[in-house]
């Protein structure tokens, strides 16, 4: 946000900047050539908790070699370290011939030989080790040598791919992400089979150590923002990563709007689509919800089921969704505004009923909607954080007790009860939670300007709200593409869809390059060879 | 950042709460008025207001049981302006006046003959709030009685009028639907003449101003449309009769739907009739000047089609059907005459024959200008084209079935 004010002190933020926090520093400490000694060192760094599984042997391979098999309890697959690795280590014989000096020759062997693994990985110090084992990796560690080798084995207990709970669609794939990294990254690579599909890793959270996955097509994705986003990546430096909620509030654009400059969705298909666009793909290990960057106010109002449907469908319902938001940002304050400034612009027989509504109500029309708006917004809370068996009570009180008898006690208009119904509904047809949310917020404000200027305040809010909006960047990428700055090619994709042979080409003004997605308008017609033979 | 935008907020804030709020005004603090009548009384104004009681229209509300009180309520104030008798009314009634959805201005015969409109349209057409859109009437008694008749399917009877002049409009054309700002365009036009309907009420007044009336199903009073008044300047001059105006609107271009009623023929009986609708019409006026003499030649064309035929033609013949529209043709013409001589008679010029002739001809205008009564200097020749579309759906008169048989 440009400054508004002079600043006088704009130097003291920076500070704290070289305050580099020490305490979970991992100390680049060696492994020892003694296997008694690195035992010892990860029992005592790890407290000797009970997850960390310690499994020696005295005798591997039909050899008086003592081996350690180290991998964490619940991360770790069970069967693979059975299968794979214990029972090769312990069940085969090695050559007679095989010399056993050096004993680093023995952890060749195991790797290269007796491992009957798919990843294996040298590790020569303590922190590769934990990483290893803290990923699920078991870690095989031969005495007399100062290395180890780490095999993959990650496994244990994962919800499995499921239908997304947070946008449902009735045509459409019903597959979600879930909270696996990999799973997720590999959801998205079954979708788009091409080497282009770049995946970058990042490592954030000193205490955590969050796996976070960057995705983009090479060369479709415009470098600038690719850069843009690993270079606000690097720079988060947090104790924690839990969800990708953390991450989008470091690397978004502008902190003090509520309008989302990026997103969030639980489908692979929907990201699948945004990835192909040229967008760039945030997905954090642990949460299900994978951000897209950059964005546009318009994509917002999109569903990956507008692709899936008839074009004509999906324009109407992209058109409707603007008009639910608009409803459901402007509807009580223009109840209000319209109610008692401009009394004149109703019908007269509208009017009188309104009016004959209204005559039992003791508050001023906003302390109506105000209060019957934040009791809407109590209960829609009250929804989602209930147990699911109380729910059914939970909304018979709220339609019984705000629908009918606060009307029938003259607290409220009736009117004011279906404004308010209204406007929440309105408010769940925005695709995007986000989107809906910052029409949540927006509404109050533009009541209190409902309340205080009527209808000159409401135009005077859309004006300032229109302002804000154009200033807004996400990456780089004005907020208002493709409509200011106007590219008449991206409107084939913005308020209206075009049919797909019709999309020649992607959103120019995010990707800039390779922008083809069809070599030429493929409107399907009857084949020639029929239309003579008709003739 | 933080301290910024706190800054801003309160500035804004600030703005707000010190600037907003100043007109804003609740719905349950407001008088709703449906119709407004205007008379004189002891040298003073007086002016009545209809005002809705929205509990009683409504239905199923909260508030109030509805049927049980009468749909509107009338109070008069007094003053030495219309201005002060309005202040005024805030002596008597709990809530502010609310003029914005007023659809009806009734103003009595002596208002309108010794004071003129001059200094009423000057007050409703100042305020920002009062609707330009209000149909001005006239009434020959107290302009406040008519406020007070309940019209039965209608609640707010002010309302109701506006569409009873509506419907008139749309179906006889006779009586045209004026707006208080065509009313104050017409008066001000160098024309100086201008029209406003007049309302009527017929039957016992005083039985029909209870809710108990609307428990009958015959109505003891009702509110009608009357005969034209007709203003030179802004005051009243006279009345012309509904077949007048009929004529009226013919000169005026202005008939959309009217019915045509005439004897089959010259010789037939009286009530031997045929009604003629007009469905489509138009009228072109030609200022000519002939020896001197100013001559407007009006071409009046019409089509539409017989909806009654009460006696024995043969429909089927086209030559029967000529002669039926020269027979309304004639008839239209003659009327259109007569009331033109009427017209002549108080020098007013509803026709806008004077705009026609300043437009084709501006020399004559100024020379007739100088006159002072110049409509009478104005001949007048019509021209009548009726076409009978069609007969709807039966050609042969029903009458016709009867006569040929034999018993």
């Amino acid at each position: 946000m440009r400054p508004f004010f002079k600043s006088k002190q704009g130097s003291s933020q920076q500070q704290g900047k070289n305050e580099q926090p020490s305490e979970f520093n991992m100390p680049e400490i060696i492994l020892s050539k003694y296997l008694d000694v690195n035992v010892q060192m990860i029992k005592e760094m790890t407290g000797d908790s009970s997850d960390i599984i310690i499994r020696r042997l005295d005798q591997a391979l039909g050899k008086p070699i003592h081996v350690a098999v180290i991998y964490t309890d619940g991360l770790a697959d069970e069967q693979i370290i059975n299968n794979s690795i214990l029972k090769s280590l312990t069940q085969i014989q090695a050559d007679a011939d095989s010399s056993l000096d050096p004993p680093k020759q023995v952890l060749g062997w195991i790797k290269h030989r007796f491992l009957a693994i798919g990843q294996v990985t040298d590790i020569d110090t303590m922190k590769n080790l934990f990483d290893a084992i803290l990923a699920g990796n078991t870690v095989i560690l031969v005495d007399g040598t100062a290395k180890g080798i780490s095999a993959s084995s990650a496994g244990g207990e994962q919800r499995g791919v499921d239908e997304p709970q947070s946008q449902t669609v009735i045509r459409g794939p019903r597959e979600g992400f879930t909270e696996n990294l990999r799973v997720n990254t590999s959801l998205i690579r079954r979708k788009i089979k091409n080497p282009n599909l770049w995946i970058v890793d990042r490592t954030i959270g000193r205490v955590t150590q969050t796996d976070v996955a960057v995705m983009y097509i090479h060369g479709i994705a415009s470098d600038d923002v690719v850069q843009e986003i690993l270079k606000r990546l690097d720079r988060i430096d947090i104790d924690s990563v839990l969800e990708s909620g953390y991450i989008e509030e470091f690397i978004q654009d502008a902190t003090f709007t509520p309008f989302p400059t990026l997103t969030n969705s639980e489908r692979p298909d929907a990201i699948a689509g945004a990835i192909l666009e040229g967008k760039v793909a945030i997905l954090v290990d642990g949460s299900p919800f994978v951000l897209i960057a950059p964005i546009t106010i318009f994509k917002l109002f999109q569903s990956s089921e507008d692709y899936y449907q008839k074009f004509d469908i999906a324009t109407f319902l992209r058109l409707m969704r603007i008009i639910a938001f608009v409803f459901s940002m402007l509807l009580p304050s223009m109840y209000i505004a319209i109610t008692t400034f401009h009394q004149q612009m109703l019908p007269t027989t509208l009017l009188i009923s309104l009016a004959a509504q209204r005559e039992g109500v003791p508050f001023p029309a906003f302390v109506e909607a105000l209060a019957m708006e934040i009791t809407f917004e109590v209960l829609r809370e009250a929804g989602v954080r209930m147990p699911r068996a109380i729910g059914s009570a939970i909304s018979i009180v709220g339609a019984l007790v705000l629908g009918q008898a606060a009307v029938q006690a003259g607290l409220v208009s009736a009117a004011m009860v279906i404004i308010v119904a209204f406007t929440a509904i309105a408010g769940f047809v925005a695709p995007s939670v986000s989107l809906s949310n910052s029409a949540r917020l927006l509404r109050f404000g533009f009541m209190l300007l409902a309340a205080t200027l009527g209808l000159f305040g409401i135009i005077a809010g859309l004006m300032a709200m229109l302002i804000h909006l154009a200033g807004l960047r996400s990456f780089g990428i004005p907020y208002l593409i493709p409509l200011a700055p106007f590219s008449p090619s991206d409107q084939k994709d913005a308020l209206v869809r075009v049919p797909w042979w019709a999309m020649l080409k992607r959103p120019t003004l995010i990707s800039k390059k390779n922008i083809k997605r069809l070599k030429s308008i493929q409107k399907p017609s009857p084949s020639k060879d029929e239309q003579e033979q008709e003739q | 950042m933080l301290r910024r935008l706190g800054l801003m907020f309160l500035l804004l804030s600030v703005a707000l709460l010190t600037g907003g709020c100043w007109d804003s005004q609740e719905l349950n603090t407001l008088s709703i008025i449906s119709a407004t009548s205007i008379d004189r009384n002891n040298g003073k104004w007086e002016i009545s207001f209809q005002v809705v009681i929205p509990q009683s229209i409504a239905t199923q509300t909260g508030g109030g049981s509805a049927g049980s009180q009468s749909p509107t309520t009338i109070f008069s104030t007094k003053g030495r302006s219309i201005a002060e008798a309005m202040q005024n009314a805030s002596l008597e009634t709990s809530r502010k006046l609310f003029f914005a959805h007023n659809s009806v201005l009734i103003l009595s015969e002596e208002v309108a003959r010794q004071e003129g409109v001059g200094e009423i349209l000057d007050f409703f057409l100042r305020p920002f709030e009062s609707r330009e859109t209000m149909s001005v009437l006239l009434t020959k008694g107290k302009a406040s009685n008519l406020l007070e008749v309940l019209i039965p399917l209608e609640k707010i009877s002010g309302n109701a009028i506006q569409r009873i002049i509506d419907l008139s409009q749309k179906n006889l054309s006779m009586v045209q639907n004026m707006r208080l700002i065509d009313f104050a365009r017409m008066i001000a036009s160098p024309d100086e003449s201008a029209m406003a309907p007049e309302l009527e009420v017929s039957g016992d007044l005083t039985k029909q101003s209870s809710l108990d009336a609307l428990k009958k199903t015959r109505n003891e009073a009702v509110i009608k449309l009357g005969e034209l008044g007709i203003f030179r300047k802004d005051k009243l001059v006279g009345w012309i009769s509904q077949k007048d105006s009929s004529s009226v609107a013919w000169l005026s271009d202005r008939v959309s739907s009217m019915m045509v009623v005439f004897p089959c023929s010259t010789k037939a009986q009286k009530e031997q009739l045929i009604s003629y609708r007009v469905m489509k019409s138009s009228t072109k006026l030609e200022p000519k000047v002939i020896h001197g003499k100013s001559i407007i030649f009006a071409k009046i064309q019409a089509t539409g089609a017989i909806d009654e035929a009460g006696c024995n033609l043969d429909l089927k013949q086209p030559s029967v059907i000529r002669e039926l529209e020269r027979t309304i043709s004639k008839q239209i013409g003659d009327d259109v005459m007569t009331t033109w001589s009427h017209l002549q008679g108080m020098n007013v010029d509803l026709g806008g024959f004077m705009n026609a002739i300043h437009r084709k001809d501006p020399a004559t205008w100024r020379k007739l200008m100088k006159s002072k009564r110049p409509i009478e200097d104005i001949s007048l020749r019509v021209q009548v084209k009726i076409n009978i579309e069609h007969t709807n759906m039966i050609t042969k008169p029903y009458s016709s079935l009867l006569k040929d048989q034999k018993f």
